[in-house]
């Protein structure tokens, strides 16, 4: 597997505090890596400096031999908007928009498809993940899991080569987020490279490869290979991940 | 613990704290200062009058008079309790120079007369009265050292004829309480007493200035108004009261004062709204505190006191601070007025300011309690609750997915039309920077306008002459000029008008001297408001003066003695005039046996004809008529008017551009605040910072634009009005405010005002908000977006 993004010696230090140390990680093209470690660990700290939402203290991250610490905002901003989607914990749509607008807006930005291709790509994206019939409602219309669908689909809107999840279940209800899991797991199945950050074991356990992260560093890592979309298979896997049979960290993708 | 969290609250919204405080410091420096100045103008008004004990009714009379007759009138009056009169030796302005500037071109008629001891004075620069004037020298009124920069020193020659001359060392300038600003065409020139009588035995003209006094003005001077122009005494002249004067003193120098008002209103009126708007959005985005704090049991009017604070904190120091400033600003605008004027320091200069102070503090802290009281209306759990979801209400009705304008352009209209409410604010402010540049620009183009001779009752003429009638030789002058005129080969047509004095009856039954100009009114017309010129001997046009003071209308007849004889004439037009103080007609009667009281002849040059030259011309051949160009004429009637006026829209423009600069400042920074989660959001999906301005840039300029162009419009309107109340007041003092005195329209440039003013805004406003976002520091996009 051919590695699509590398981070090397990341390090990032908040208000004194480091919360990156030293990280060194490779992500395979279309990987699915799930980040998981417990709170404060810097998991999500991470997720935002490999997207370019954050800066860092030292390191590089490299972008198919494009180095992202040396772009300027408004590079990273075309690369977040182009070649990266984002989905969060919270869905974070706009709520002075509709849900169709909320999907549509990134596909306007980049101004790389005409309006009519992207509106048309956001409907078909609504209908597949089971919210098109939500288009003209607002945020306050929709459940969380619906509004968190609809944030999927707006990650996928330009078509992005990483999609990019924060605790993409953590505010959401079992089932609901079984369902989120199944579309991300289809995103993958599409060719899409996934990175994950969770701290709930049977969302990892969807993963290839599942690194764990304490203050900051890269501790552990588990290669779980592909799931075959089993529930059965699905728990064994978490079981794994609970005992805790970690093999020390290499970060780097088979 | 309040305190506390008062203070943080603060820092939090430092730039909105900021703002607020400079905007409430600002109107109330400006209206302190707009209160100190008005109340020293009154003050300084009618102290003056008081000081130089002013007559409480006047009457001019050109030509000679019984004085015994005067006197003796006056002491059968039980209300007057004195009654004075003095000579007046008018000099021509062929016959008077100026520190070596002949005066032939000036309006001013400048009268010398002997300082009065007794009543009506003339004070000196200290407020000291000038009882004597030494030999060889003379007192000119201030008029002359502010407007023409005479100083002490300079010559004052009067000429004559046989090559007769005479220099007089300018020792001194006098505030003459009744012709003392611009806008008073007669001024008077202290002289010695054997001076005054040397140079009227070689030339001059004499008339009097006839003074009453009496008990009770208020009550007295009408009927004595009424009982002087019954007994048929010597009227060839105005006759005008105290109250007039004080009015001619308070136009020439209120305009700034009302100004200055009228500017710390509009700023106060954003100061409120930028306020409330401040308000509301914190109380929006602090709803979850707000609800976590219900929800704890802190009561709701602990959470008003919290307001309360905060607001008081930020009020209180730039009132103070804005009372400072008003009382050290004041004496700094009345610079002009004080030497008009004198000094004006009582209490009330400095009371008032404090009162006015205080009065808009309270305004403040009331508008933060009436807008916190909502709070009131809220439960903990719905603060909660629209805490979670943020500010702002839901979409509206425009869609980004049906709009084919760019992105940038498309959000900026969504969020204008779904929170119109909210922007209001900046289209209200945009508005009014608008009209406050409209209306000063509108109203000074108006008056130096081509047009506006026309609509002032002086008709399309080149020249002017004008010959007051004080004997038989006026009638020979008279028909000499007309002689003159039509032999000269450059004069296109020319128009003779007689004036004569009628009486006739006014709205009130009271007798009323009316000049009518008689002649044929259709060459040279002026424009009528109402009807049209006469054309026979049976009709009669009013000046509206005329038409309000005779409580006629056009179409019905006018009562009025001709000949001695009572006739009605029907009024067929009205048309504006600035001449003769407003009160004036046209008609075609016959004027031998009528007493003519002057002479005017208008006359218009074949085109290319040199007017300056002309004007020399005629003026050397007709020694005792005043030729003067027309643009001259206007320009010293109306130029000091006009040339305030065009100060005043120079001013109005600087600070109506610093209030849309610091409004639009002020409500991005809001804008942002308020916006910070969706731009963070869009941050994080890769919008551009420049994409994010754009969204602000399109929100900005659309209510700008939208702002502007209701401002123009308004102001279009309101200076309309405005110059009209200008003129009203100028023409006939209070008494004739909003009576219809004057009916001009304004002539607005269309490039200056449809184009122009909306531009500057716009750029104003998009300048400040592209410098607001870039300069806003950018907080990092992970922190708007992680949990």
């Amino acid at each position: 597997m051919s590695t699509v993004l590398t981070a090397r010696r990341l390090r990032r230090v908040l208000s004194g505090q480091p919360v990156l140390q030293e990280i060194d990680l490779d992500v395979g093209r279309g990987e699915f890596l799930a980040i998981m470690g417990p709170s404060g660990s810097g998991k999500s700290t991470l997720l935002y400096s490999l997207s370019g939402m954050d800066d860092t203290d030292g390191g590089s991250i490299s972008l198919e031999g494009t180095e992202l610490t040396e772009l300027e905002q408004k590079q990273l901003a075309r690369l977040r908007l182009t070649r990266f989607g984002f989905v969060f914990q919270q869905a974070h749509l706009l709520a002075n928009l509709t849900l169709l607008d909320n999907v549509v807006l990134p596909g306007r930005l980049a101004r790389t498809a005409s309006r009519s291709a992207v509106v048309a790509r956001a409907r078909d994206l609504m209908e597949r993940t089971g919210v098109g019939e939500l288009a003209q409602r607002d945020i306050t219309q929709a459940s969380g899991g619906q509004l968190q669908r609809v944030g999927i689909c707006r990650a996928l809107i330009n078509s992005p080569q990483i999609v990019f999840a924060d605790e993409p279940t953590g505010a959401l209800d079992s089932a609901s987020a079984l369902a989120v899991m199944r579309l991300l797991g289809g995103i993958h199945a599409d060719g899409a490279t996934l990175v994950l950050v969770t701290h709930d074991v049977e969302v990892a356990a969807h993963a290839q490869r599942v690194i764990t992260m304490v203050d900051g560093r890269i501790v552990g890592e588990r290669r779980l290979g592909g799931w075959d979309g089993q529930e059965g298979s699905l728990l064994e896997r978490a079981r794994q991940l609970r005992q805790g049979t970690l093999a020390p960290a290499r970060t780097r993708p088979t | 613990m309040l305190h506390r969290m008062a203070i943080r609250g603060l820092r939090r919204e430092l730039p909105v704290a900021l703002t607020l405080s400079t905007l409430i410091l600002l109107s109330v420096l400006l209206a302190a200062a707009g209160t100190g100045l008005l109340t020293r103008l009154v003050g300084a008004s009618d102290g003056l009058l008081e000081r130089a004990r002013a007559p409480h009714l006047a009457q001019m009379h050109a030509g000679d008079l019984d004085p015994e007759q005067i006197t003796s009138w006056a002491q059968e009056r039980h209300e007057v309790t004195a009654v004075q009169i003095q000579p007046q030796l008018l000099i021509d302005g062929d016959h008077l120079l100026l520190d070596g500037t002949s005066q032939s071109g000036s309006i001013q008629q400048n009268s010398l007369v002997v300082p009065e001891r007794e009543r009506d004075l003339l004070l000196d620069a200290d407020g000291g009265v000038v009882r004597q004037v030494e030999a060889g020298t003379i007192w000119l009124p201030v008029y002359y050292e502010i407007e023409h920069a005479l100083r002490i020193g300079d010559m004052v020659t009067v000429t004559g004829p046989e090559g007769y001359r005479i220099d007089l060392t300018v020792a001194g300038f006098v505030r003459d309480a009744i012709m003392n600003t611009a806008v008073a065409s007669s001024k008077r020139l202290a002289v010695s007493a054997q001076d005054h009588a040397a140079i009227a035995a070689r030339t001059g003209t004499i008339e009097h200035l006839i003074g009453f006094w009496v008990d009770d003005p208020r009550s007295q001077v009408p009927s004595l108004r009424t009982a002087y122009q019954e007994a048929g005494m010597p009227a060839a002249g105005p006759m005008v009261d105290r109250t007039a004067f004080s009015m001619f003193n308070l136009i020439s120098e209120g305009l700034v004062a009302a100004v200055v008002l009228l500017v710390a209103t509009a700023v106060l009126v954003v100061a409120m709204l930028c306020l409330r708007l401040a308000l509301v959005t914190a109380m929006a985005r602090e709803s979850r505190e707000n609800g976590v704090m219900l929800a704890i049991g802190m009561p709701v009017s602990l959470i008003v006191r919290l307001q309360l604070l905060k607001n008081a904190a930020i009020a209180v120091p730039a009132s103070l601070l804005g009372l400072l400033g008003g009382w050290a600003l004041a004496p700094a605008l009345t610079g002009r007025l004080t030497r008009y004027l004198g000094a004006s320091d009582g209490a009330m200069t400095w009371i008032a300011p404090a009162l006015t102070s205080f009065g808009l503090l309270c305004l403040v802290l009331a508008t933060v309690l009436v807008v916190s009281r909502r709070l009131r209306r809220v439960s903990a759990v719905a603060a909660l609750r629209s805490g979670a979801r943020g500010s702002g209400r839901g979409p509206g009705r425009l869609r980004l997915h049906r709009s084919p304008l760019p992105v940038g352009i498309t959000l900026g209209l969504m969020d204008v039309t779904r929170r119109l409410g909210m922007y209001s604010l900046l289209l209200v402010v945009v508005a009014v920077c608008a009209m406050i540049v409209t209306v000063p620009a509108a109203t000074s183009g108006t008056l130096r306008s081509p047009q506006f001779p026309a609509a002032m009752g002086v008709g399309d003429a080149d020249l002017r002459m004008d010959l007051q009638h004080t004997g038989p030789d006026s009638s020979a002058a008279f028909a000499a000029a007309q002689h003159a005129l039509s032999r000269d080969g450059e004069v296109l047509d020319q128009v003779a008008l007689t004036t004569t004095r009628h009486v006739i009856t006014d709205a009130e039954g009271t007798p009323l001297a009316l000049p009518v100009d008689n002649g044929d009114h259709r060459s040279l017309p002026v424009d009528y408001a109402e009807g049209r010129a006469p054309r026979g001997s049976d009709e009669i046009a009013l000046s509206l003066i005329a038409l309000l003071e005779s409580g006629t209308e056009v179409g019905q007849t006018l009562p009025m003695e001709v000949h001695g004889e009572p006739r009605e004439l029907t009024v067929v037009g009205a048309y504006q005039d600035i001449t003769h103080g407003g009160l004036t007609a046209k008609a075609m009667l016959p004027t031998e046996g009528e007493e003519v009281t002057r002479y005017v002849l208008s006359a218009r040059l074949e085109p290319g004809a040199d007017v300056g030259a002309a004007m020399e011309r005629l003026s050397s051949q007709l020694p005792e008529v005043k030729v003067v160009e027309i643009d001259t004429f206007l320009e010293q009637i109306l130029g000091p008017l006009a040339s305030a006026v065009t100060r005043v829209a120079v001013a109005a423009t600087a600070a109506s551009v610093l209030l849309g600069a610091v409004i639009t400042g002020m409500f991005v920074q809001m804008l942002r605040a308020d916006s910070a989660g969706g731009d963070g959001i869009q941050r994080a999906l890769g919008a551009s910072r420049a994409q994010l301005c754009a969204q602000y840039l399109s929100r900005i300029s659309i209510v700008s634009v939208l702002g502007a162009g209701l401002g123009v419009l308004g102001g279009l309107g309101l200076g309309q009005g405005v110059l009209n109340l200008m003129i009203e007041g100028m023409l006939g003092g209070i008494d004739h405010l909003f009576q219809g005195a004057s009916r001009i329209d304004l002539v607005a440039d269309p490039v200056l005002t449809v184009i122009g003013i909306p531009l500057l805004l716009c750029a104003v406003t998009a300048t400040v908000t592209v410098l607001t976002v870039r300069s806003t520091p950018e907080p990092r996009i992970s922190a708007l977006t992680t949990e």
